[in-house]
Parts: structure tokens; C-alpha cells; sequence
């Protein structure tokens, strides 16, 4: 019987094992300098134990499809393990139709990223750390969306956070990186202490730590509205830091400062995806409070169109990815936003696989340039790397949305649920607002998309002529993803062809709200395609014919140029606002700090100095002294029981 | 109370007066004319040899600490003895546990040869 | 017949302690010369293990308090502090057999002294009668100065035992004193009687100055077997001079059964029955017996901790510690409460293992190294990682961070004390936790953070056995850091003093 906590602890074991491993190469190095880890050893363990936990993934969920009733594998270690003055906190974790297919989305495209790794990582010499880091991150990334409580999902919660800033920080020589990996750190821990006081208020307005009980409570309106709403803005707030949302997402495009497989698993594939899964997982708060939905909605819209404006000018290669990361995840939540579940968790998985293919394409040409990044500076990889552009075509088809991809099909869903779902705010009207948002970002999804393309493998190089090709261990998940980008289609064909995500989801998110008559379905999926193929059509005219005449339209706009590639300032802004008050107040605490606390700690601790002197002194080893401390001692001791009162 | 103590008190004090007073008595009634006949130990010991602070060897000490310490031991048997009837097999079992505690502590004096004067 | 079988089967953990002590002291006689030391260590293993045993089969069975010959209780407070005492000796008597400082030959005796001294702590656990009390200290501290002065030929030992012996000479002498007059007012010298006779005392209103002269000199001498201030003095020269195993024994066995013989002391003479209600005379004289204890805790904290500070000598930084331990022990003691009581017994739990393991690793530096330096210790993480992990495991509990015992413990007290109205006394404490951050963290910093090239001894490896006994405290240290429910079940029902 393949026990549900083995899921995560396989590779809490890997993460183990490489950890071990890399200590006994820190050993070596001691001696010889340049010691070696063993690759192929390391990768091959830490490999193993996610597709393990795949596996085992694999097999749970086939278990729980077969099960009847309400189709929910649960498992508890105790039903008290932090006792509490309230209600207890227990440790277990729920094995449902959401949490299973995050489980074989997390193992499975973190399978295929782990062996990706063995041939990207080759030759680093934190290659054991690395395994280390990211089997941990797997295993924290399970903990979260396998607990049965708030608790719990904050361990993995936290547990992801601490991977993702250990892995953008990997290369730490470089004091960039580091820094980056400290922006994310900080920016989540704003999100996390709203996703902290969400739990701590859930618990004392529900009684419970757990989802079902909080969400019970919830349905059965034990909480007025003003409550729910609170609730929801704040898991929001913490959904916001982790899945990089306006305007906690500055951390994301500064996090492609890690390795490139790391992007594409932690900040593409799974863990950016986290607060998407918290806001499905707590849907009833939303679907109660119309004002914390509406904002959820509308954060999301305007983070897709916001992030996709940037995606346009970029010239980092995995910049425009994570921009457009960032942009799409702004679709899930307006999704989540406006009640389509179904639809933003059908998206959620598609992306899953078409981004993450991206950035190992992405991660493929920039290996085989020798880390170049700069799209400027690439052209012409098409047939040097044949394979790298065949998959990386399908992936920018899915993601642009070109019909008959999967992308085209979940982005498709959502934009009909935006349509036919619930009223964002209570006012109809919005929605028509939001689905014209939603479609102009489509439309620029498809033309930064194709401009990478374009820049990246048509056209002559520029600067690389001979790059090196990849090796298998790179080239099998970039195919076996592509697979995916196109197969993960069939979870949701429109008309009613294949309801099959939404039918199992269904125990969790209940009826999709939305409904829309066929003919405006139609209208709906032609809408997409037609401008899905604009945006192909208008980055195929501007960047088919060369890098030279592309850059004389951009001068042709100056304002909206400049403003695109400043990221319309807001990194400024943020400097001039937020970073500038921050300064100011730690000025002033600093100030504090020098005289009033130091002068306090300083003068504590020269108190203590003085006070041991001086009680060293008394201690001068002879019994003569020791007897008279003895004798007054007891003369005070009595003498304090007998006078005073 | 303390009116309980008083014929102690006083039996004390009687004491006192007794000693201090004979004292007196003999320093002022007496004429002192001392002699060297007068100075010789006459009938109650022996001539002084040497010093007072001779050294003694330490197995005096451990010798002597032995006595005390099994003599007083011993002494634990007389009430024992004095009513073992009444105290029955019980009082013999736990006298019999007291002893075998002693005879352990002489084995050990004995195997460590504490009691060998001349080692 | 019958009635003595009786009784004495209650007693059958101090019976067979003595047996094998007995055992252990012909088995040194008759055996193989220049094999004493293992022979007779494990003879009193196999003792100690027998002994708990009987112990543990009493646990649960014991009626709340079952008098036994009219002078000893056993109950579920004196079983818990006589395996708390056996569980310390075993330690000891391990670290013995693997300490060089006590290897030497002829030194067979020395764990006939232990187990005697170990007997002395049952007695003193578990009675009423003030002379049995008395007993089982003086043969507690006689054994103990022997000990201490046990290292022939070192001069540092025999200053110990000397300085060891005139102080605790004048303590029971002082306290022997105090219990005379407690006799001398009540005609008894059994606490249960004193108790009620001191209640009628104080309705009568006769004033309090005897008891007061009583009770103070009772507790000077209770205070000097705690190492409590400013009784304190002789526990530096006594713990850095004797042998390491010594005062491992000392500092955690011998203080602990101080502890329980001032907590009975406490209750059957001080604290008023709560169900029965006292004159008001003498509610306000427990108070101020609280006070007072409450004033020495504060001192014995902070004088320990300061004096710690700047020690250089691993072993002397260590018995100031113990002294600042006492001082947070007797928070608990002045809150003359169940629950202070309660996290009293838990945190003395506590303390054995952070101490039995931290003195664990001094004797295993100064046995592979012949040094006690805390400087010295550089290094020693990159050398000998586990024994350095573990006493880091130590350090943290000693200072009272989570997620170790030490910090659960301190909790206890801290809102024991605190609940009592001692917030002062809590936030004293508080300040002297912080002071102990620095000394504790100096000797982990010596260990981690100094190169590995600056190491000044090479690699020493820890026998394995040695290594188990670490690990074993270690994980104890941690775990009751974490499931501390069941510790602290046992260490409610075991206070079974005050209800």
C-alpha cells in the first residue's frame, strides 16, 4: 500500500542523500582544491526520487479515480500536533482531485527538469548543492499542496519560499544574484504575513486550521460578509507575494538570476502557481465576498496586461519569460476572480508544461551561446539547434494561443469564463472591461512570443557563430514537454468534446458557474485564434525581415518605446516611493539604533562586565572570605525573617 | 517557659561558684613555697622523656578510628540483646542485616591491612 | 514477621543499592589487581540497573504516600527523584569507567563511595523525619568530599575536598542547629507532626522569632546543598578541582536531591493546607518564606551568571552555571505552589540531561587532551563534528532557546513564577538568560567558527561508547523540547506534595 507521505518524503530523502554527498565533496575539497562531485551518482539519485514520487503520484491518483463517494485519500499523523488555546492544529494531508493533479504536474515536469539539470548543471561546482536545493524544493512544493490545513501549507509555504531564494542566490560569487535572491525573499515575506494573519483570523472566526473546516464554515455562512472579505483580501496578500501579482511581482523577472532549470520549475511550473492554488483551494471565501473576488480579479487583469507590456521590448531572453510568467499568471487569477476555477486550473497546467518548455529551450540556446542572454545577440539558430527550435516553436505556439495548441484552449476558457462567469464587483459591466483587457494581453502574448522566436533562431546570427549542440539528457524533456504542450489539450476541447479536468475537479470547485450559448462559444474561439494569429502576424512582419528594420519602427515611437523598455518606471517608482521611505525610516531607526539601543546595549553589557569583575573578585578561593559570605549570608537570612513583616 | 529552666540555671551556677570559689579559697588562704622535691611527679606517673609533640605514626590514628568506629557499632548490639526475645525472628533478621554490613567493613579493613601494625 | 516483609518490600530500591554496594566493595577486594576499575563499574551497573528496576515497578503502584518503619514515605516524588538520582549515578559511573582522570589504579572503591552517596540521595527523597533527613545528608556530603578529593596527588582535588568538607561541615552543623529548634518547639522530629504544631503555633500568636531563627538557619543549610547564594561560594573551587565525573555527580545528583529534601521541607512544615485553611499568621509567613527565596533566586542567578561571564576554564564556567541554574530552579521553589512545584521537578529533569551531557563533553576533551581551556576547544567542530553537534544540542538548552528541553523548562518556571506575582523575579531572570547567551555561544564559537587550522589538538576520535552516552543526552536534551507532554504528565502526578 504506497502510503501518501511517501510522496513527499522521497525526496526529502534525495535532498538528504545529496546533501551527504555534497558534504563529503566540501571533505574532499579540503585536500584537493578541485574535487569533483559525482555527477552522475547525484543526478541520478535526485532524479529517481522525484520520478519515484511521480510514480507514486501516479498511483494514488489512479487509486483515487477508482474510488467512489466522495473521492478524497486522506492521511493524519495526529489530530493535535501544536496544541492550542483554540481550536488544535493537526498534521496531515488530503489527497483530492486538486491536490492530485498538482502532485503529477509537480513530479512530472519536475522529473523531467531534474534530468534536464544533470546535462545544464554539468561541470558546476555546486552541482550536489544544487540537487540538494531543488529535491528540497520538491518536497516542500508537495507538503503545500498535499496539506490538509493552513498550518501545514504554510510549511511548505515557507519551505518553497526558502528554495526559491537559495536557488536564485545559487551562483552567490556574484553579488547580482544575491541580491536577487534577497528582493524575492523580502517581497514574499511581505505576501507571507498576510497569508499569516489570514490563518490566524480563519482559525479564531472558524475554529479551524483545516480547508474543510474553514470552508464549511464559510458555505454554511457562519461569517458575515465583512469577515469573508478580510479573509479572502488577505489570502489574496499572500497569493499576491507568491505568484508575483501587482504589486508584489518585482521580484520575479529579478529572480531569473538562478539557473535556468530553476526558472522553469520554480518560476514558471509550480511554485508561482501556489497562490493560485490557495485562492481554488479557499474558492468559497471568494465566491462569498463579491469585493475580494472582484479584486482578485481585477489585480489579475491588469497584472496580465501590465507584465505583458513589458514582455514586449524585453531583450533578456528569460526576462520576456518571465514577464510573460508573470502575465499569465495574472490570467489564472482573473479567472479564479470571476469563478472559473475549472478554466484557471486548465490553464495552470498547460502553462505548466508550455513554460517550462520554454525556459528549457530558452535554457538550451543559452547553453549552447556560453550564458549568452541578450535576444540581440542570438539570430540564426535554427539550424544549429534544430531540435531546441522545433520544441520551443510548439511551446510559443501553445503559449501565444495559435488554435488547436492547448494554450489556445485553456486561455480560450478563461476568456469565456470571464465572459459568462460571476459579475466582477457585482457589475456586469466590468467583465466586458476585463475580457477586452484580457484579449489586448493575448494579443501581445502572441507577438512577444513570436519575437523571440524570431529574434532567437531566424534570421542571420549575430554575434555566436558556432554554437555547441546539446546532449540527449537536454534534448529528451524539451521533447517529452512539447508532447505535453500539445496532448494537455484534451483535458479541456470546448462544446462539451472533453470536460475532463472540470468533471474531476468537480468534488472541489463544484459547478462551473459560467454558461454561454454555443454560437457565442464559437465566437468566443474564433475571437482567440483571430488574435492569437495577429499577434503572430505582427511579430512575423516587424522581426521576419531583420533585427535593423524592427529597430527603425521602434524609433519611430520613441515615447511608447522608452516607456515599454523602462518597464514603465516602476522600478523607479518604487525607488522614489516605497525604497526611499524605507530608507528614510531605517535612517531615523538607524539613528535610534547607534545612540539610544547601543547605548543601552553597550551600557548593559559594560554593567555586566563591571558586575562579573566584581563577582569574579568575590570568588578569590579563600575559605576565609567564603566563610564570612557564609556567616553573613545567614545572619541576612534569618535576620529577614525575623524583622521584617 | 524559660521559669523551667531555673533550678538548671541555678545548679549551674552552684557549680561554678563551687569550683572558682575553692580556687580562691586555696590562692588567698595558702602560702606557696615551691621546692624541687615539690616539682617531681610523685606517685601518679613517670618522668617526662622528650618532647610532647612527638609524632606518632598515622596507623595510631587509623587503628584508633577502627576501634571507635566498630566499638560503637558494637554497642548496637547490646539492646538488641537485651530484648531479642520479644523482638523475635524479626529483630534477628534485621540485627543479622547489621551485621553482615559490619563484617563486609572488617573484610575490607582486614584485605586492605589496616590492622598490620608492621607493614 | 509479616508486617516487617511488609515494610520492607517499600524499600527494596535502597536495599538492593546496598547490596550491591556491598557487593561492589568485596568484588574490588577480591578481584584481579589493575581490573578494579571495569569489574567493579560494571557491578554497580548491574546494581543501578536492578535498582531501577524495583523503582520503576513502584512507580505507578505506590498509594500517594506509604509510611514505611515510621520514618521514611515512599511516593510517586520520591521515586521520581530516586530514579532521576540512580539515572545520574549510572551516567557517572559510565563517564568514570571512560574518564583517564579516574582510571588509575586502586580505584575500586570509588564507585562503593558513589553508591553509597547515591544512597544518602534516597534517603534524603524520601522522608519526613528530620533525623533520617539529616542522615542521608551527612552521608551524601561525607561520600561527596571523599569524591571530591578523589584525584591523589592533584592539588587542585585535595583543595576541593578540604574547602568541600569545612563548609559542609558549618552547613549541617547550621542546619542541624535550625532542626534542633524545631524540635525543641514542637517535641518531634517528624514533619508531618512539626507541621500541624507550627499551624497551632501561629494561631496562638506567640510570635514568630523562633521559628523565623529555626526556618533561616534550616534554610542557609538547604541553600548551601543547592549552591544557592550567597551559600555559594564553595561550588567554583569544589566543581573546577575534583574530578570531572565528580562533579558531574555533584552538580546533578546531589543538588538534585537537595532540591527534594527542601521541597518537603517546605511543605509539610510552611505551606497551609489549602483544603484545611491556616491562621492567617501563618499564610503570611509562607509568603514571606517565598519572598526570601524569591530575593535568593534572584541573587543566585545573576551572581552565577555574572561570575561565569569571564571565565576562561570550560569546567569552573560550567559550576557557575550550575549556580545560575539553582537560581532558576528556586523560581519555581518561591512560588510555594503546586505548578511552581511541578515545573520544578520537570525542569531538574531538564537539567540533567543538558548538564550530564555538557560536563560529559568537558571530561571528553580534557581526557583526550589534558586541557580544559575554552579557547583551546577551537576547531574541535571540524574535528570532531558529533561531539561538538551534541554539546551545541547542550549549549542551546542550557540557554534556554527553543526547540530544546531548556527552553520548555524555563517556560514552566518563567510563568510559574510569574502567575505567583514574581514578574520582577521573571524579568530578572529574563535579563540573566540573555547574560548567558554570551558565555554559552562563546564555547560554540569557539568550536564552529575559528578555521580548522587554527585547531590546537589534532583529531581525537570519541570512543564509541562514548559517543552513545552523548547522543543518548542529546536526543533526550531535544526531544523533551519538543514531546514534552509526557514528561510533563509524570512530573504533575510525581508532584504529589501539594494538591
Amino acid at each position: 500500500m504506497p502510503f501518501l507521505p511517501l510522496i513527499p518524503l522521497l525526496p526529502l530523502a534525495g535532498a538528504l542523500a545529496c546533501g551527504l554527498l555534497h558534504l563529503q565533496v566540501l571533505r574532499a575539497r579540503r585536500h584537493h582544491a578541485d574535487a569533483r562531485p559525482a555527477e552522475g551518482l547525484i543526478g541520478t539519485i535526485a532524479t529517481l526520487a522525484v520520478a519515484a514520487a511521480f510514480a507514486l503520484s501516479l498511483e494514488r491518483f489512479f487509486a483515487l479515480a477508482g474510488s467512489s463517494g466522495e473521492r478524497v485519500l486522506t492521511w493524519r499523523a495526529t489530530d493535535v500536533w501544536i496544541p492550542t488555546g483554540g481550536p488544535a492544529i493537526p498534521f496531515g494531508f488530503r489527497f483530492d482531485a486538486l491536490s492530485s493533479v498538482m502532485c503529477l504536474v509537480i513530479t512530472g515536469v519536475g522529473a523531467l527538469i531534474h534530468l534536464y539539470s544533470i546535462g545544464y548543471m554539468k561541470g558546476d561546482r555546486g552541482f550536489a548543492r544544487f540537487f540538494t536545493y531543488l529535491n528540497l524544493f520538491v518536497a516542500a512544493m508537495l507538503v503545500l499542496v498535499l496539506a490538509d490545513s493552513m498550518p501545514v501549507l504554510f510549511i511548505g509555504w515557507e519551505g518553497v519560499g526558502l528554495c526559491s531564494y537559495l536557488l536564485i542566490g545559487f551562483w552567490y560569487e556574484e553579488m547580482k544574484n544575491a541580491e536577487a535572491g534577497q528582493k524575492a525573499f523580502v517581497v514574499n515575506r511581505v505576501g507571507d504575513f498576510g497569508f499569516l494573519l489570514a490563518m490566524f483570523a480563519a482559525a479564531y472566526w472558524t475554529g479551524s486550521f483545516e480547508f474543510t473546516g474553514v470552508n464549511s464554515a464559510v458555505e454554511g455562512g457562519k461569517l458575515a460578509t465583512w469577515q469573508t472579505t478580510v479573509l479572502g483580501l488577505l489570502l489574496f496578500v499572500g497569493a499576491c507575494g507568491k505568484s508575483a501579482q501587482i504589486p508584489l511581482y518585482v521580484w520575479l523577472p529579478d529572480a531569473m538570476a538562478g539557473p535556468t532549470p530553476v526558472s522553469a520549475l520554480i518560476h514558471a511550473a509550480t511554485m508561482v502557481t501556489a497562490g493560485v492554488y490557495l485562492v481554488i483551494r479557499t474558492h468559497p471565501i471568494f465566491d462569498v465576498s463579491p469585493i475580494a473576488s472582484g479584486v482578485v480579479a481585477c489585480t489579475g487583469a491588469a497584472t496580465a496586461i501590465f507584465a505583458g507590456s513589458m514582455g514586449l521590448v524585453a531583450r533578456d531572453i528569460k526576462k520576456v519569460l518571465a514577464y510573460s510568467t508573470v502575465s499569465q499568471l495574472g490570467f489564472l487569477f482573473l479567472g479564479a476572480g470571476v469563478g472559473a476555477y475549472g478554466a484557471s486550473f486548465y490553464h495552470l497546467v498547460t502553462h505548466a508544461f508550455f513554460k517550462a518548455l520554454l525556459f528549457l529551450g530558452a535554457g538550451s540556446v543559452i547553453l549552447a551561446l556560453h550564458h549568452e542572454q541578450d535576444l540581440f545577440k542570438m539570430g540564426g539558430l535554427r539550424r544549429a539547434l534544430p531540435g531546441s527550435y522545433r520544441t520551443m516553436w510548439i511551446g510559443a505556439a501553445a503559449l501565444a494561443g495559435l488554435p488547436l495548441f492547448s494554450g489556445f484552449f485553456s486561455k480560450d476558457e478563461i476568456l469565456a469564463g470571464v465572459l459568462g462567469g460571476r459579475p466582477v464587483f457585482g457589475i456586469p459591466g466590468l467583465n466586458w472591461v476585463l475580457y477586452a483587457v484580457a484579449a489586448a494581453t493575448a494579443l501581445m502574448t502572441s507577438f512577444y512570443t513570436f519575437r523571440l522566436i524570431y529574434l532567437a533562431f531566424e534570421g542571420e546570427p549575430r554575434g555566436h557563430e558556432h554554437p555547441h549542440p546539446n546532449p540527449t539528457v537536454i534534448t529528451l524533456p524539451l521533447v517529452v514537454l512539447a508532447v505535453a504542450s500539445v496532448a494537455a489539450a484534451v483535458l479541456g476541447l470546448p462544446f462539451g468534446i472533453s470536460h475532463a479536468l472540470q468533471h474531476w475537479l468537480e468534488p472541489v470547485i463544484g459547478e462551473p458557474q459560467g454558461h454561454l450559448s454555443h454560437s457565442a462559444e464559437i465566437l468566443l474561439l474564433v475571437g482567440s485564434g483571430v488574435i492569437a494569429l495577429l499577434g503572430f502576424a505582427i511579430a512575423r512582419a516587424t522581426y521576419g525581415g531583420g533585427l535593423a528594420k524592427a529597430e527603425a519602427r521602434a524609433a519611430a515611437r520613441p515615447a511608447l518605446y522608452n516607456a515599454l523598455s523602462a518597464r514603465w518606471w516602476i522600478d523607479e517608482l518604487y525607488d522614489a516611493t516605497v525604497v526611499r521611505a524605507v530608507r528614510l525610516t531605517s535612517f531615523i531607526a538607524g539613528l535610534i539604533d547607534a545612540f539610544v539601543i547601543d547605548g543601552l546595549v553597550n551600557g548593559a553589557a559594560s554593567l555586566a562586565k563591571r558586575g562579573a569583575a566584581s563577582a569574579r573578585r568575590m570568588a578569590d578561593g579563600s575559605t576565609q572570605t567564603y566563610a564570612l559570605w557564609f556567616g553573613a549570608g545567614m545572619v541576612v537570612v534569618v535576620a529577614s525573617l525575623v524583622l521584617l513583616r | 517557659m524559660l521559669s523551667d529552666y531555673a533550678p538548671l540555671l541555678l545548679l549551674l551556677a552552684l557549680a561554678a561558684a563551687f569550683v572558682v570559689g575553692n580556687l580562691v579559697i586555696s590562692e588567698v588562704l595558702g602560702r606557696p613555697k615551691p621546692g624541687v622535691g615539690k616539682k617531681t611527679v610523685y606517685e601518679c606517673g613517670m618522668p617526662i622523656r622528650g618532647t610532647a609533640r612527638a609524632r606518632f605514626s598515622v596507623h595510631y590514628y587509623l587503628l584508633a578510628l577502627l576501634f571507635i568506629l566498630f566499638d560503637v557499632e558494637a554497642a548496637f548490639l547490646l539492646p538488641w540483646a537485651a530484648h531479642a526475645e520479644e523482638l523475635g525472628k524479626a529483630g534477628l533478621v534485621a540485627m543479622g542485616g547489621f551485621a553482615v554490613v559490619l563484617v563486609v567493613g572488617l573484610l575490607y579493613v582486614m584485605r586492605k591491612k589496616a590492622l598490620e601494625w608492621d607493614r | 514477621m509479616n508486617l516487617l516483609r511488609e515494610e520492607l518490600s517499600w524499600i527494596t530500591p535502597e536495599l538492593c543499592l546496598t547490596l550491591f554496594a556491598c557487593v561492589a566493595l568485596l568484588v574490588d577486594l577480591f578481584v584481579q589487581k589493575g581490573r578494579e576499575s571495569v569489574m567493579v563499574g560494571f557491578f554497580s551497573l548491574m546494581g543501578l540497573l536492578a535498582t531501577a528496576f524495583f523503582l520503576y515497578r513502584q512507580y505507578g503502584v505506590t498509594p500517594p504516600a506509604q509510611p514505611v518503619f515510621g520514618c521514611m514515605v515512599v511516593d510517586p516524588f520520591s521515586t521520581l527523584f530516586k530514579l532521576f538520582a540512580v539515572g545520574a549515578l549510572a551516567f557517572v559511573v559510565l563517564f568514570t569507567m571512560l574518564s583517564r582522570q579516574t582510571r588509575p589504579d586502586g580505584y575500586g572503591e570509588f564507585y562503593f563511595i558513589l553508591l553509597c552517596a547515591g544512597l544518602g540521595a534516597f534517603f534524603l527523597a524520601s522522608t519526613y523525619n528530620l533525623l533520617l533527613m539529616y542522615l542521608g545528608l551527612e552521608l551524601l556530603s561525607i561520600a561527596s568530599y571523599i569524591l571530591a578529593g578523589y584525584a591523589k596527588g592533584n592539588r587542585r582535588s585535595g583543595e576541593a575536598a578540604m574547602k568541600y568538607v569545612i563548609f559542609g561541615a558549618v552547613a549541617s552543623g547550621v542546619m542541624l542547629y535550625g532542626f534542633t529548634l524545631l524540635y525543641g518547639m514542637t517535641g518531634s522530629i517528624d514533619l508531618t507532626v512539626i507541621g500541624p504544631k507550627l499551624r497551632d503555633q501561629f494561631a496562638l500568636d506567640h510570635g514568630t522569632i523562633p521559628i523565623s531563627v529555626a526556618t533561616g538557619l534550616c534554610l542557609a543549610g538547604f541553600a548551601y546543598k543547592i549552591s544557592a547564594a550567597p551559600f555559594h561560594f564553595w561550588t567554583p573551587d569544589v566543581y573546577e578541582g575534583a574530578p570531572t565525573p565528580v562533579t558531574t555527580f555533584l552538580a546533578v545528583a546531589s543538588k538534585g536531591a537537595g532540591f527534594a529534601a527542601l521541597l518537603r521541607f517546605l511543605q509539610a512544615g510552611f505551606i497551609p493546607d489549602r483544603t484545611l485553611g491556616g491562621p492567617e499568621a501563618m499564610m503570611g509567613y509562607s509568603d514571606k518564606l517565598g519572598t526570601l527565596v524569591a530575593v535568593l533566586a534572584a541573587l543566585t542567578m545573576t551572581l552565577g551568571n555574572l561570575a561565569a561571564l569571564g571565565q576562561t576554564n570550560l569546567k569552573r564556567m560550567l559550576a557557575y552555571s550550575s549556580i545560575a541554574h539553582a537560581g532558576y530552579v528556586l523560581m519555581g521553589v518561591a512560588t510555594m505552589n503546586r505548578e511552581g512545584f511541578s515545573s520544578v521537578l520537570f525542569y531538574l529533569v531538564v537539567y540533567y540531561f543538558m548538564n550530564l551531557g555538557a560536563f560529559g563533553v568537558v571530561m571528553y576533551y580534557a581526557n583526550t587532551t589534558g586541557d580544559e581551556q575554552i579557547d583551546d576547544l577551537k576547531g574541535l567542530g571540524w574535528r570532531s563534528p558529533l561531539v561538538a553537534i551534541t554539546m551545541v544540542a547542550f549549549l542551546v538548552a542550557l540557554v534556554g532557546l527553543p526547540p530544546t528541553a531548556g527552553f520548555i523548562g524555563k517556560w514552566f518556571l518563567f510563568t510559574a513564577a510569574v502567575k505567583k506575582g514574581f514578574l520582577w523575579l521573571a524579568v530578572v531572570a529574563g535579563i540573566n538568560s540573555a547574560i548567558s547567551l554570551f558565555y554559552y555561544f562563546r564555547v560554540a564559537r569557539a568550536m564552529w567558527l575559528r578555521p580548522e587550522e587554527e585547531a590546537k589538538y589534532a583529531t581525537v576520535h570519541a570512543s564509541p561508547a562514548f559517543a552513545a552516552l552523548l547522543l543518548v543526552l542529546a536526543v533526550g536534551t531535544v526531544w523533551f523540547g519538543v514531546g514534552f507532554d509526557s514528561l510533563l504528565r509524570y512530573c504533575d502526578y510525581s508532584q504529589n506534595l501539594l494538591r
